[in-house]
């Protein structure tokens, strides 16, 4: 009976119990969904974002510090997520991955900065050095090329433009750390070469103050005697021509294919140096270059020189000292070709044939210009 | 009554047990990873690199998409296995094309190397034509001296072309060629020069 009575209570309770159990597991559903952690892939987005940002200003390569860190932070961060992922989805936390995307974000935005900055940097550098190269580069292009026996000089030069070349095009392409280092190789390659050529030149002007007297000396003989005086500059490839101490013409000259430094001997193609005199006129049926004025070559001074190199073994025995060096014409070809002479073009060489006579002083010397003026021009 | 309530229970389980086993496309993870790595061995970094680095963030988006979904109660990767497809064929078209730029890039420079070769027979026939007179020879022996330099940068740019580091063999080939070239200048003009004097 009491049974009975139990079984009509609860049946009659039934729909409530059916409601209470539904409500209690929707309420229970929605606290599990309430507890479950939000999984952080907006700033995972964030984080991969900011890296790529910071790759597109080259952060790899001119912040790859701080680069690397970010990505290598990425990586353990992915890594903490999928630890996490492993765990019972209602004790998974994200709060040290969300430290890890604070440092990420914030050695990205650094990476980004740094590598701005260093690019502007090294666009600058790069740009400048191959200005200055290529300024040294026409600086000494001339002396260089005109250095005689000195093929490794020139080969050298020629090499040190062709890598500077290829530095202008990794400019170009915005490869600036090979630019960088291409300009390292083309620096060597010039410098070797223009250090070669100050040295020939640094010994060569030992005898400036030499030069410098001889010129005093013939400009005052002009102005002494109101005769003509010729002066020959090796070096600006220049014939004066002097009237009574004053300058009246200046000439464009050709030398010896050896220009540099005195001759020696018979043979080695250089323009003589020192302080001579006409000593016969040639006018063109006497001479193969148009009109030319013979000179005093060697004098006294160039015989002992010559006889004191042959005792001390400086040039060979059996060398023969050499002569029959003049002024002529048949100049204008822009190379240094002669045997020794100074060629001038046949208009310039009229002038100087007609104010000429037997025992016109000629003095020929290196260079009237100071070593560090020929250097600075 | 109390069976439908029990079978109702049973049925939420189940989904929600069924839609937590969806398995994460590992297959096309695998394969896309695979892809993008064939492309930047093959070199995609260097001659492609804003194609290269899209294809790879990509990828790294897709990663963060199925680490999130991971993370959820109710996972479905159809979405992602579609995109990760998409990536493995960004990638395999990147390889593609890098291939075909750095066979334009070779081609290029065996065009202009077949050039510098030609131009450097044709400047040591003009040496031989060139003015001999003493004027000259100084500027002649330093014109052979260049070309042999010239001749030695060919071997370089066959080394590079070799170790496949292409940009740098286009860079030297081009520069070498530059340079021959205005040898070949200077001496036709020397010549024309000469034949000029002859005629007068």
């Amino acid at each position: 009976m009491f049974i009975n009575q139990m079984s009509a209570i609860i049946r009659s309770k039934i729909p409530l119990i059916t409601i209470t159990v539904i409500l209690l597991l929707i309420g229970g559903i929605y606290l599990v969904f309430l507890l479950t952690p939000s999984p952080p892939e907006t700033r995972f987005e964030e984080a991969r974002m900011s890296i790529s940002d910071a790759k597109k200003t080259g952060a790899d390569i001119y912040s790859s510090q701080y680069f690397l860190k970010a990505e290598n932070l990425y990586d353990s961060a992915l890594i903490l997520w999928k630890n996490e992922n492993r765990k019972f989805i209602l004790f998974r936390s994200y709060a040290q991955i969300d430290t890890c995307i604070n440092h990420i974000i914030k050695y990205a935005e650094k990476a980004k900065v740094e590598s701005l900055h260093n690019v502007r940097n090294i666009q600058a550098i790069v740009a400048n050095e191959i200005e200055h190269q290529q300024r040294s580069i026409l600086k000494h292009e001339n002396l260089i090329k005109s250095l005689p026996k000195n093929k490794t000089a020139n080969l050298s030069f020629e090499k040190g433009k062709l890598m500077l070349a290829e530095a202008r095009f990794d400019f170009e392409r915005k490869n600036y750390q090979n630019a960088r280092q291409k300009l390292q190789q083309s620096a060597q390659n010039l410098n070797h070469s223009i250090s070669q050529l100050k040295e020939v030149l640094i010994d060569y002007f030992k005898s400036h103050s030499d030069w410098t007297e001889w010129n005093r000396q013939t400009i005052e003989l002009s102005k002494k005697t109101g005769k003509t005086a010729i002066v020959v500059d090796k070096m600006a490839r220049k014939c004066y021509l002097y009237k009574k101490g004053k300058l009246k013409e200046s000439f464009s000259a050709e030398l010896g294919l050896n220009w540099i430094g005195d001759k020696q001997m018979k043979g080695d193609k250089s323009t003589p140096e020192g302080m001579y005199l006409v000593t016969k006129k040639l006018d063109s049926k006497k001479t193969k270059y148009y009109k030319a004025l013979m000179i005093n070559y060697p004098n006294e001074d160039d015989q002992t020189r010559f006889k004191e190199n042959l005792k001390n073994g400086n040039i060979p025995k059996g060398s023969q000292i050499g002569g029959l060096i003049e002024i002529h014409g048949e100049g204008g070809k822009g190379v240094d070709w002669t045997d020794g002479c100074v060629a001038l073009i046949n208009s310039d060489m009229d002038v100087v044939f007609r104010m000429a006579e037997i025992g016109t002083p000629v003095t020929i010397v290196g260079s009237l210009a100071g070593l560090s003026e020929i250097l600075k021009n | 009554m109390k069976r439908n309530l029990v079978l109702m229970v049973m049925s939420v389980i189940t989904v929600i047990l069924m839609s937590g086993c969806n398995k994460i496309p590992q297959t096309e993870i695998d394969a896309a990873n695979q892809a993008l790595n064939e492309a930047k061995s093959s070199g995609a970094e260097l001659y492609l690199p804003d194609y290269y680095n899209q294809t790879m963030d990509s990828l790294n988006a897709v990663v963060v998409k199925l680490e999130s979904k991971k993370s959820k109660w109710f996972a479905s990767y159809s979405d992602e296995k579609s995109k990760l497809e998409d990536v493995r064929l960004m990638a395999t078209q990147l390889k593609e094309n890098t291939e075909v730029r750095k066979n334009e890039i070779k081609n290029e420079i065996q065009n202009t190397l077949t050039e510098m070769k030609q131009t450097l027979e044709e400047n040591k026939q003009l040496l031989t034509q060139a003015p001999q007179g003493k004027e000259g020879k100084a500027a002649l022996e330093a014109i052979k001296e260049e070309m042999g330099m010239l001749e030695a940068s060919i071997d370089e740019v066959m080394n590079l072309i070799a170790s496949e580091q292409y940009l740098e063999a286009q860079n030297k080939v081009n520069v070498s060629n530059e340079k021959v070239l205005a040898i070949n200048m200077e001496l036709k003009n020397a010549i024309a020069k000469s034949s000029r004097k002859g005629h007068k």
